[in-house]
């Protein structure tokens, strides 16, 4: 009785969250991975670049809120006209969400 | 004469009334521009003063000028610099004790703190009682890991995991866990991860060497094994351990060399690794030891889908080479059988950014079993074998297992709530499913990647303070089709046991 309950349940459950996906307005997450690789990786590059290449581990998820809440890129160059407020935001998150201090993925020769 | 004269007096008159009138106009004027000249005067002197008071200002101005560009500003600057040069120095100061910290800090720690609550019920759990039934309402442990990270440099890294797991107060799990109780659970190893002393292990202790230049590198020491994916599902982290938890889940010691194909290839995370794993070493302490180390060899290629972010593709071949033999001797064997598995694994996380993930894995494990087993000092004498003996009369037999896990986890759209999560798993071993986790079940009551029938969760994970806390409740059952002692020796026998079990946990991250 409880393994043809059970079976029921995970059929059930199957259904309803696979019909979530078509139904659901709602995105998560927007892609800061992307954004950070096409815009700050237009100069940041690890040879020949017009500044070095950096990694989200670079800074602890507080350092890089305070970069971005002092702007402090626009002491090296301003990029307002290059990159969006918005864009701005989820480069952060990304940021900050791979920060040094944040929960890295482990496994064998992963850096 | 008269005539004339008075012609010329009236002539003179004539011309001269006009000429009185307008000299009488003139001496208006002259009024008027004496005025004027006095005012003209007054004007000239008030230009003069004008100038006069110019020219005093310009002065006034140029000394004030030369007096704020000269002496004050020099004073300012002095000043302004000075309290710079004080900041930075003490700055400095300060910088110079952080640094040294840093310097003699090589490694960093982190920790995972959790208290879980079991609630279980086993029934039909004695070999000769079909009712038998074992029930503990309340169970408490706490498991506290400590991580640990140095970038020794670059290219070399040290990871490594202290871990203590617990029950709370001297507890004992009595009869539960007492092989001779005649209880079947002994037999799938429940609770065997939990110590009732405060002792601390080291689960994980292991280097990284990546060749400088090149997309190889080495890991070698006690290695990340366990809680591999999809683990970090239900545990509301990022993946830990190098393989999927259905092909290896316990600890072992050995190396793992891996091989980056990203550079090589159009492929995202991807990895040729070759593992050689070291699971008991025997040495001849005499003449009759004849027992042969048992190795394991793993062999995969997992990496993200083309085109699917976030995802992971697991393709892997593992062999146990020279199981051993329960008893030394030279009467004995002195490897039992070898085994051949074979796992496919595929995760996808976030499913079209639904906040879906869904994984999925199917294994098959062959064992060539000896055709000779070890005769145990038992009455009645009897030979048993992997997953085999002589009493049932299936000696030299090669097996074949397989298993299947599958699950997923939905992120609900509740922000209010912070966005909790629910999961639901299920896997299936069949009778001679025997995987590289068989001993291992560091999560829950009893191990549910090695069951040799169905098991079922569900589960609901609520975060508290965004990755930093959260706590999970769920609910497991069990439905045992055999029972396999955990060395896998003598056949496995038919089972009825079931378990069902509620759990609680709550797990704080530092």
């Amino acid at each position: 009785m409880i393994k043809k309950l059970s079976f029921f349940c995970f059929i059930a459950v199957i259904l309803v969250l696979a019909a979530s996906i078509f139904l659901s307005p709602i995105s998560y997450t927007a892609d800061g991975e992307a954004f950070f690789s096409l815009r700050c990786g237009k100069c940041h590059k690890s040879s020949g670049g017009e500044a070095p290449a950096f990694a989200p581990v670079k800074y602890a998820s507080s350092q890089w809120e305070r970069f971005f809440s002092k702007n402090k890129h626009e002491r090296k160059k301003d990029i307002s006209t290059e990159v969006s407020p918005q864009e701005i935001e989820l480069i952060k998150q990304y940021l900050m969400k791979h920060a040094a201090d944040s929960d890295r993925p482990i496994a064998a020769g992963l850096k | 004469m008269m005539k004339k004269t008075i012609v010329y007096t009236l002539l003179i008159l004539a011309f001269t009334a006009p000429l009185t009138v307008w000299a009488e106009d003139i001496s208006i004027d002259k009024a008027v521009l004496e005025k004027l000249l006095q005012g003209q005067e007054d004007l000239e002197k008030v230009l003069k003063r004008q100038e006069s008071l110019e020219e005093r200002i310009r002065e006034l101005e140029k000394q004030a000028q030369e007096k704020t560009s000269a002496a004050p500003a020099g004073v300012s600057a002095q000043k302004e610099i000075d309290d710079v040069k004080d900041e930075v120095e003490e700055l400095s100061e300060r910088l110079d004790k952080t640094e040294l910290k840093t310097l003699l800090d090589k490694v960093q720690i982190g920790g995972e703190f959790r208290t879980r609550l079991d609630s279980f019920h086993f029934r039909n759990a004695a070999y000769g009682d079909q009712d038998k039934k074992i029930d503990m309402d309340e169970f408490w442990w706490n498991r506290l890991r400590l991580n640990l990270r140095s970038e020794v440099t670059d290219n070399i890294i040290f990871q490594g995991r202290l871990e203590y797991i617990k029950s709370w107060g001297d507890s004992s799990i009595g009869e539960i866990g007492d092989s001779g109780s005649g209880n079947h659970i002994h037999n799938i190893n429940a609770f065997g991860f939990y110590d009732t002393e405060s002792r601390v292990r080291v689960e994980r202790a292991y280097i990284d060497y990546f060749v400088p230049d090149t997309p190889f590198s080495v890991t070698f020491g006690r290695l990340p094994t366990a809680d591999g994916p999809p683990a970090e599902l239900r545990n509301n982290s990022t993946r830990k351990a190098t393989w999927p938890t259905v092909a290896v889940n316990e600890n072992f010691d050995g190396v793992i060399a891996n091989l980056s194909l990203d550079a090589w290839t159009n492929l995202k995370n991807a990895f040729l690794r070759f593992g050689y794993l070291t699971i008991r070493q025997f040495h001849d302490a005499d003449d009759e030891a004849k027992r042969n180390s048992m190795r394991s060899g793993v062999l995969n290629l997992e990496t993200e889908v083309p085109g699917i972010k976030d995802s992971l593709f697991y393709i892997g071949y593992t062999r146990m080479d020279s199981m051993f033999s329960l008893q030394v001797g030279p009467a004995y064997p002195e490897d039992s059988a070898d085994v051949d598995e074979y796992n496919i694994y595929l995760q996808l996380n976030n499913i079209g950014d639904s906040g879906l993930d869904w994984f999925g894995a199917f294994s098959y494990n062959h064992i060539h079993v000896r055709t000779q087993g070890t005769v145990l000092n038992a009455d009645p004498f009897y030979e048993v074998g992997l997953f085999c003996d002589n009493m049932h009369g299936d000696m030299g037999e090669n097996r074949d297992g397989y298993a299947f896990y599958t699950g997923l986890r939905y992120k609900l759209p509740i922000e209010k709530l912070k966005n909790p999560s629910i999961g639901f798993e299920y896997n299936y071993g069949s009778k001679f499913w025997a995987p590289l986790s068989k001993h291992d079940s560091r999560e829950d009551v009893a191990n549910k990647i090695a069951i040799n029938g169905s098991a079922w969760e569900f589960y609901y994970l609520q975060p508290i303070y965004e990755e930093r806390m959260f706590c999970r409740a769920g609910l497991i059952y069990f439905d045992y089709d055999y029972y396999i002692p955990y060395t896998f020796y003598g056949s496995p026998l038919e089972s009825d046991m079931t378990m069902f079990s509620t759990y609680f946990l709550v797990d704080v991250r530092f």
